[in-house]
């Protein structure tokens, strides 16, 4: 479990890196948090959301460290998510929610301190950023499930319906 | 019956706790980051290489793919598909040719006495600081120090030709990486000559895409608008003369504005355009060569 969690947050980082030096806003990273929160734990996906925050801070080379606390906040919105599922399974709906909300938390404060130009082209780009975004987080999350069951690992769609021991 | 396992005492603490973490993170960051930033830097190395090597695969093999498609128009239809082939690769070989152009003046840098440039590549930028700071593929292995000035080249004010102008400094290095700060951001700070009144005063980015500030220039100095602002070489990681812009009016229109009764201050044109930048070279001292 330990190598899969680190081979996949290796490579949503590395995605994120190539997508956002290319002027892309990416928020793969942030999926991961998302998937990770409900197949671990609320603590240990806390930790890795600080760990993945600290190398994204790092290279967009920001003076403060607003990473810190948006990855950790998408952990909380995966916990929500997690909340209000009921027996009958994930919604979809509810995915495309928290998938169009993800580069809102990831890129809103950063834009909100940049300059007004920077500011003009993020609302410009977020309607379809977040289109983007909404349809991306479960396809990822499918992804990821479908590489877990492959390799017998715990699934996000199991996970996500466990109501017994509620994540807080 | 299923006794609750809810401790009040447990999430109070943890409620405290959470945010004081954070709060912890945030302001003990400036000084943590230097030291994250080295590991992290160092450890992401090869991912930030290879991203740029993929990019530069694709690159050729999506011209090396054009190319050999160029024998197969026969026929009108098809020469117009070529004509629409040519034209985006006219357009790719112009971005070559722009780059190339930019290449070639980098390498023909003029020998500055006790300065090493060292040739880099910009490998990581992000979004949302896209014209204030990115990281570079050289750090302290080729002897690069914060503090270290960085040229470019650039497109000439009046369109033709290049001009090689500061393009930053270096706040930090890993081992193989560094981080430039441009003269936009507010990290960078910089001492500036202005060339016709002969004054010396120190540049500083201003951030939120405003112009870098000329401050601390004697408040009765006579500026002029489109005055040259040259490197001042009062750091010894700088050599003087270096070209960075010039003088420009500020949104009042005055050229200067005293500042608390005792400078005068000027908003710099920079000659650097940062968003098409692909390539910098960072002038090392000799005397720091590893």
């Amino acid at each position: 479990m330990t190598a899969a969690v680190f081979l996949t947050f290796s490579l949503s980082l590395f995605l994120d890196l190539f997508f956002r030096s290319r002027g892309i806003l990416s928020v793969f990273t942030p999926f991961c948090i998302f998937y990770y929160t409900v197949v671990l734990n609320w603590k240990t996906a806390l930790v890795l959301a600080i760990a993945a925050a600290i190398p994204a801070a790092v290279f967009a080379g920001s003076a403060w460290p607003f990473d810190l606390l948006t990855y950790p906040a998408v952990a909380g919105l995966s916990l929500w998510n997690r909340r209000r599922t009921g027996p009958a399974g994930p919604s979809l709906r509810r995915h495309l929610l928290c998938g169009s909300l993800i580069p809102i938390l990831i890129f809103g404060p950063k834009a909100l301190t940049s300059s007004f130009d920077t500011l003009l082209a993020f609302l410009a780009w977020l309607p379809p950023l977040c289109v983007l975004s909404a349809v991306l987080l479960p396809t990822v999350l499918y992804l990821l499930d479908l590489s877990a069951e492959k390799l017998g690992l715990p699934l996000y769609g199991d996970a996500v319906r466990k109501r017994e021991n509620p994540p807080l | 019956m299923k006794q609750s396992s809810f401790r009040p005492v447990h999430a109070v603490l943890l409620s405290l706790a959470i945010p004081a973490v954070f709060l912890l993170a945030v302001l003990s960051w400036q000084s943590l980051r230097l030291f994250l930033a080295r590991s992290a830097l160092d450890y992401f190395y090869p991912f930030l290489k290879a991203s740029a090597a993929a990019e530069d695969t694709a690159a050729h093999a999506a011209l090396a793919a054009g190319k050999s498609k160029n024998f197969l128009a026969s026929s009108v239809a098809k020469m117009q598909e070529e004509l629409m082939k040519l034209s985006s690769q006219n357009a790719s070989l112009e971005h070559l040719k722009q780059e190339n152009r930019q290449l070639r003046a980098l390498l023909e840098l003029r020998q500055l006495p006790g300065f090493r440039p060292v040739f880099s590549e910009i490998i990581a930028r992000d979004p949302m600081n896209w014209d204030e700071t990115f990281l570079v593929d050289k750090g302290a292995a080729n002897g690069i120090r914060a503090g270290d000035c960085v040229l470019a080249v650039f497109d000439a004010p009046d369109g033709e030709g290049v001009v090689t102008a500061v393009a930053g400094r270096v706040t930090f290095v890993s081992e193989h990486t560094a981080r430039v700060s441009t003269i936009f951001h507010e990290d960078c700070t910089l001492s500036v000559f202005l060339a016709e009144s002969g004054q010396f005063g120190s540049l500083r980015g201003a951030g939120r895409g405003e112009p870098p500030v000329i401050s601390w220039l004697p408040a009765d100095g006579k500026y002029g608008r489109g005055e040259i602002v040259l490197t001042g070489g009062l750091s010894p990681q700088t050599p003087a003369g270096l070209y960075v812009g010039t003088v420009q009016a500020g949104k009042d229109g005055n050229v200067s504005r005293i500042s608390d009764h005792l400078y005068a201050e000027a908003e710099l044109k920079a000659a650097a355009k940062i968003s098409d930048l692909h390539f910098v070279t960072v002038l090392v001292r000799e005397a720091d060569k590893p």
